[in-house]
């Protein structure tokens, strides 16, 4: 079943088009791979999904029901990694996760038993009661995943997961990663770590000045990648 | 040529070809070569229009030069200072940003670079000054020798304040606060006092603290701080940021908030984790917050000493502007940092948001209750009721159309809209019809109820 659906996405701003006919779709459980040269278009794909863009062109839909209908419902159904943590200053790591799932409407117990376990497996436990100014980039990235991977949300969008963290965490992520998949979330990811989104992601989208050159399932895309060089 | 001089023009050169640079870009990306010329030509009618229509207004000339404007011009020197103070909160009053910051760690004197970019931005304060003041004399038809007293007081102010506003900006908001109610028992002597008598006191005061902090200029600074506050300002470039969608983050904790340990503690429950992030939100924009406020507060107490009519004009100034105001934050808030990526439940931020704004409402109504209670009659409760009951409906009116607004709902408040904001107009007629206010009360009880009534995001 399709969890989200872009079907022909203009971004533009001003004179500029930043997107060009963007349609495709993520299926339940799949990992969706953005991958593309800087300034592809990548970011902007992922800040048009997140409504802090607004597409000129298009629609996107959620379970088959237009983003502009309910945008609220249409917030509570992504989650969002982004590249550079998002972390206010002012509140503590604990309490960033409590903002998380109080805006998610975790439950109580569902909350707690996560974070254990994600506190353990990340290795933050002892950084609860701090504030992100007194973390290095590195934990504060922890802090950011933690954060996007409590909720259960339908979607969950990752922009350069891997960026800033340490191999023992890369793995740890990769690992929940595929268990998120695993339970039916479809995971929407742009990296730069070819290797890791090969082993991860089952399709992947290339994207070429805004617009989409290919797409397809993932063992395409070695031969696409030797054919064309480079590609991202 | 002095070598910071050289340094700093040099920095400064390069610094206005990329800003020229980048809004050449962004003019290019939203201007439309025919429409900017029509669009001129119509700016050059208004002008020649307004011209044209100034010879009506010689009037404010004598107005401008009578003898009853000695006593105003003196409370200008005593409010004045309050100005440096309030922008403290948010600004050193110097633009200084991390390339003068760089330039510091060089080989240069601090307390001549300081000097420089204090005399040459003051100096482009200046033009600033007397092309407005150009602009008026051409409109209004005052001779601009009438302006250049005023013009010279903005400047001796502007050089006079700039050591205190700068070490001000540097110090906890306690200080900051303390100085704003030196600032405001000063003023206050004009009122209660006399006008000269405050102007001397705060001339005096100034003095004495330029005295004092002269020598400590070069020592203790927080250039840090300074210097992300100056990138902000020169950077923040409100045309490029529309025309990119970017926004340009001030991304620096507000300290007191990091030193108080019992801020370290989980959220008990949603209400104090909501109430914090506006904590958070007012404290990091306190300048805006302040300049806002006090803005709305001078107003009604300044415009007492006016005649009656006026000042209930004034109420009625408030009654538009601070529903305003509070949702313009309201919607920043949502689109800004964390905040902007996670779903809402605008119900609770609402809550929240209306609880911070009552109690400013309740600060602004300490000089109505003050105005209404020295010119007392039996309207005057019913008055303070419609006041107090219009600014919360109003508020609350704004506060729902603002979340629809940001979750792109198009439903209007249509009629309800139209009424609320008639209903700051009845304020103004109350002193030629006070009993306006007992005939309105049930009406806005009225609309209350049928608030409740609607269901809210």
């Amino acid at each position: 079943m399709y969890v989200m659906e872009l079907a022909h996405i203009h971004t533009e701003i001003g004179d500029k088009q930043l997107l060009e006919d963007i349609s495709f779709s993520v299926e339940e459980g799949s990992i969706t791979a953005l991958v593309g040269h800087n300034g592809a278009g990548k970011s902007t794909l992922m800040r048009t999904i997140l409504n802090e863009l607004e597409p000129t062109k298009g629609t996107i839909h959620l379970y088959g029901k237009e983003m502009k209908d309910d945008l609220l419902g249409y917030k509570r159904n992504i989650a969002y990694l982004p590249e550079e943590p998002m972390l206010l200053m002012e509140l503590t790591v604990m309490q960033h996760f409590q903002l998380y799932a109080i805006s998610y409407k975790l439950d109580n117990t569902i909350f707690e038993e996560k974070l254990e376990r994600l506190l353990e497996g990340f290795e933050i436990a002892d950084k609860l009661h701090e504030y992100p100014e007194s973390l290095s980039k590195g934990m504060r990235q922890k802090v950011q995943t933690i954060c996007a991977l409590l909720p259960d949300t339908p979607l969950l969008m990752i922009d350069e997961p891997f960026m800033g963290l340490d191999i023992y965490a890369m793995a740890y992520l990769e690992k929940l990663i595929s268990e998120k998949a695993a339970e039916g979330t479809a995971i929407l990811l742009t990296s730069h770590q070819l290797e890791r989104v090969k082993d991860l992601a089952d399709s992947f989208i290339l994207l070429q000045q805004g617009r989409i050159q290919q797409a397809g399932p993932i063992d395409q895309f070695e031969t696409i990648q030797r054919r064309t060089g480079d590609a991202t | 040529m002095i070598p910071e001089l050289r340094a700093y023009t040099f920095l400064l050169r390069n610094r206005l070809h990329k800003k020229i640079k980048l809004y050449k870009m962004a003019f290019d990306v939203i201007i439309d070569k025919t429409s900017a010329f029509y669009l001129s030509l119509l700016f050059a009618y208004l002008m020649y229009a307004l011209y044209k229509e100034g010879g009506e207004l010689t009037h404010i000339e004598q107005d401008f030069n009578s003898s009853g404007m000695w006593q105003i011009n003196l409370l200008l020197f005593s409010i004045l200072p309050i100005r440096y103070v309030l922008s403290s909160f948010g600004s050193p009053g110097l633009i200084f940003s991390s390339a003068e910051y760089q330039l510091t760690l060089l080989p240069f004197r601090f307390s001549r670079l300081w000097s420089m970019a204090m005399l040459i931005q003051r100096f482009k304060q200046l033009l600033s000054y007397i092309l407005i003041a150009m602009i008026v004399s051409l409109f209004i038809k005052i001779s601009l020798i009438s302006t250049l007293p005023y013009i010279g007081v903005l400047l001796i102010y502007d050089l006079a304040m700039a050591i205190p506003q700068w070490k001000l900006f540097q110090k906890h908001l306690l200080v900051k606060l303390f100085w704003l109610a030196v600032g405001l028992c000063i003023a206050g002597m004009a009122l209660f006092v006399s006008p000269l008598v405050s102007s001397i006191a705060a001339v005096v005061s100034i003095l004495i603290v330029n005295i004092i902090l002269l020598p400590k200029l070069s020592s203790n600074n927080q250039l840090g701080r300074i210097a992300a506050n100056g990138d902000y300002k020169i950077w923040n470039m409100i045309v490029v940021g529309a025309v990119t969608k970017t926004k340009f983050r001030k991304n620096r904790p507000y300290k007191p908030l990091l030193n108080q340990k019992k801020k370290l503690h989980p959220f008990k429950n949603d209400g104090q984790l909501y109430s914090r992030l506006w904590q958070i939100y007012f404290l990091k924009n306190n300048d805006l917050v302040l300049r806002a406020g006090m803005a709305i507060f001078s107003m009604l107490i300044l415009l007492q000493l006016l005649p009656g009519w006026i000042y209930y004009l004034s109420i009625t100034v408030a009654l538009f502007a601070t529903p305003v105001i509070a949702v313009s934050f309201f919607k920043d808030r949502m689109k800004s940092d964390i905040v902007a990526t996670l779903p809402w439940d605008l119900y609770k931020y609402r809550q929240s948001f209306t609880y911070w704004v009552h109690l400013t409402g309740v600060v602004l109504m300490i000089p109505i209750i003050f105005f209404t209670v020295m010119n007392w009659s039996p309207w005057v409760p019913f008055q303070l009721l419609f006041i107090g009951m219009t600014g919360v409906y109003r508020l609350r009116l704004k506060l729902e159309e603002a979340s629809q607004a940001l979750v792109k709902d198009d439903k209007k408040t249509g009629l309800e809209g139209t009424i609320s904001s008639i209903l700051p107009v009845g304020v103004a007629l109350f002193s030629l019809y006070p009993w306006i206010s007992i005939v309105s009360v049930p009406g806005v009880i009225f609309l209350w109820i049928q608030r409740r009534n609607v269901k809210s995001i």
